[in-house]
């Protein structure tokens, strides 16, 4: 596997897609940083914003994008057959894709907290809660992936053109952050509900009660929030387990492909 | 040690309702060149796909090094080189580059193993040439370079001289000749080239409509091929009427307006050119000729020739 690994990181050379995804690992932070900061911040807040938007809005897209990239370059470029001939399984190339996807992930929200935090000490702003969001950053990178891969999932299964996979993305994305910002308080105890199973709506409730709060409609709804927090075990047991579904669906998927 | 390298029982390929190669048993021999013949989607790829695990056969058996396919393929597959239909690399990355990915995932311990296969094949090491700018020759010579690079004892070449010029076409001949004389490879090669197999091969395998019609070493059909006299005539009419009439023989074949071809040998050429030209044919031609492996095929397939 660290072969593999090692493989799908060299084939990313010279490739623009990854480049520039690499690039919004730190613009996307850097603008929203500059831009959305307001009277009184402090570095917490600014990472507040960094979670929810480019995280949410960019990192977890991005994440579905990449992944449309990575599963059709061999079939597009016909170099799937001399990898199965190896042989390669089909499964550790899944797992290889995956995992590069994953270590850009937890990458991507390093940056964004680097990006940040460089952004605060230039603004002067209260380095508040530091060390939290370090952790939090390392951790959300997961939680993120986790929460890609029911569209890298659908992109797989359709196994269509790029074009296909960038419009499942962008109805994925819209459709998750809208059941994000429409969540009610209080919700639904974890089980089998909505509150639970939608991979954003759990991290919602998962990272919000570390978030800085301030002004009184925002405390308020904190407040009518907070039982519906869940604990870094719930969020990543619920993640996780859907990550695998997704997992054992993209390898049956890549199975049934004929070459 | 197996007397075939390859061997196939009943090997059967169905989509739907179609059968893309039916009922194929193939032998190829240890230590010997197989060229399998065959036109444009007569089964050659299908066939060589189930050789290589790539798709699954709807019925039949592979055997490869004696041993089923089927659950052996980690044993089996690094003993093969390979080189099915188009060449497929990273379009972003050189050859070299590509070549040590795949030199990687092999496990291909020796050093310079990819400067040696690049520099078999005629294609410069280390160069900045990125794979999306090749020409279509110089993707299949890097294909063929991916097939010999972690010295296999067996090669599955799906028409490897596909978009290479005339040297480069005696240049990998010479090569694969010389993986098999001198270093005792295993070669299944399939084209529609004839003239190029019949340098190559030493046993020949013809493929029509999925059915594996004819398999045959060389030697044996160089030594059952028919021999006979053309005669470029005037009027191949007339010319018939005389062979009947005069020598009483009917083995001959009308080819066209003016050209016939005569199968009995023991008639003399200079008797039957005295008695046409007699008769008020003109002769503008009499030659003694092989059937060619075209006529050979045409003749085992029914039909047109391979192209």
């Amino acid at each position: 596997m660290a072969e593999l690994l090692i493989c799908e990181t060299l084939k990313l050379r010279r490739g623009r897609l990854f480049q520039i995804a690499a690039a919004t690992a730190i613009v996307f932070p850097l603008i929203f940083a500059l831009f959305m900061v307001q009277e009184n911040d402090t570095f917490a807040n600014e990472m507040t914003v960094c979670y929810q938007f480019t995280g949410y809005l960019v990192q977890i897209p991005l994440l579905c994008v990449l992944a449309a990239q990575l599963f059709f370059s061999e079939q597009d470029s016909g170099a799937l057959k001399n990898l199965l001939v190896i042989p390669v399984p089909r499964g550790a190339l899944v797992g290889a894709k995956l995992l590069l996807l994953l270590v850009f992930s937890v990458c991507y929200s390093l940056a964004g907290y680097a990006v940040t935090a460089v952004v605060s000490l230039a603004l002067s702003l209260p380095m508040e809660e530091m060390g939290l969001h370090l952790l939090l950053s390392l951790g959300t990178g997961a939680p993120f992936f986790a929460a890609a891969m029911p569209c890298m999932t659908l992109v797989v299964w359709l196994n269509k053109s790029y074009i296909i996979s960038v419009i499942v993305t962008f109805f994925y994305t819209i459709a998750s952050n809208l059941c994000v910002f429409m969540i009610s308080v209080p919700m639904q105890p974890v089980g089998l509900n909505a509150d639970t199973l939608l991979p954003l709506a759990m991290i919602q409730r998962w990272i919000y009660q570390f978030f800085s709060v301030k002004g009184e409609e925002s405390v308020a709804f904190y407040e009518a929030f907070r039982p519906g927090f869940v604990s870094t075990p719930v969020c990543f047991g619920v993640l996780g387990a859907e990550a695998m579904l997704c997992v054992a669906l993209m390898m049956l998927s890549c199975r049934r492909q004929e070459v | 040690m197996e007397r075939y390298v390859i061997e196939t029982s009943h090997l059967t390929k169905q989509y739907g309702e179609q059968k893309s190669v039916s009922d194929l048993s193939l032998h190829v021999q240890r230590g010997r060149i197989y060229g399998l013949l065959g036109r444009n989607g007569a089964g050659k790829t299908t066939t060589m796909k189930m050789l290589l695990g790539l798709s699954a056969p709807s019925g039949g058996e592979v055997r490869i090094f004696g041993l089923p396919l089927a659950g052996n393929e980690r044993e089996i597959l690094p003993r093969i080189g390979s080189l099915i239909e188009s060449p497929g690399f990273y379009p972003n990355l050189t050859g070299t580059e590509n070549l040590r990915i795949f030199a990687r995932l092999r496990g291909v311990t020796k050093r310079d193993a990819v400067k040696s296969a690049l520099e078999v094949v005629g294609l410069p090491y280390a160069d900045k040439k990125l794979f999306s700018q090749y020409s279509l020759g110089m993707k299949q010579r890097l294909a063929i370079a991916l097939a010999i690079m972690h010295d296999p004892e067996l090669l599955i070449l799906d028409e490897p001289i596909n978009g290479l010029d005339p040297i480069g076409i005696a240049e990998i001949r010479a090569f694969i000749r010389s993986l098999c004389e001198e270093r005792g490879k295993t070669i299944l090669i399939s084209s529609h080239i004839l003239s190029e197999v019949a340098l190559l091969a030493d046993d020949i395998g013809i493929i029509d409509h999925g059915v594996l019609l004819e398999e045959e070493s060389l030697s044996e059909l160089e030594k059952r091929s028919e021999r006979y006299v053309r005669f470029a005539v005037s009027d191949t009419a007339k010319a018939a009427r005389i062979l009947e009439e005069i020598f009483s023989t009917t083995d001959f074949v009308v080819e066209s307006d003016h050209a016939l071809r005569l199968g009995d040998l023991s008639l003399r050429t200079e008797e039957i050119v005295r008695v046409f030209v007699e008769n008020e044919l003109a002769v503008s031609e009499v030659r003694t000729c092989e059937d060619s492996l075209e006529d050979y095929f045409r003749r085992v397939t029914g039909g047109e020739g391979i192209g």
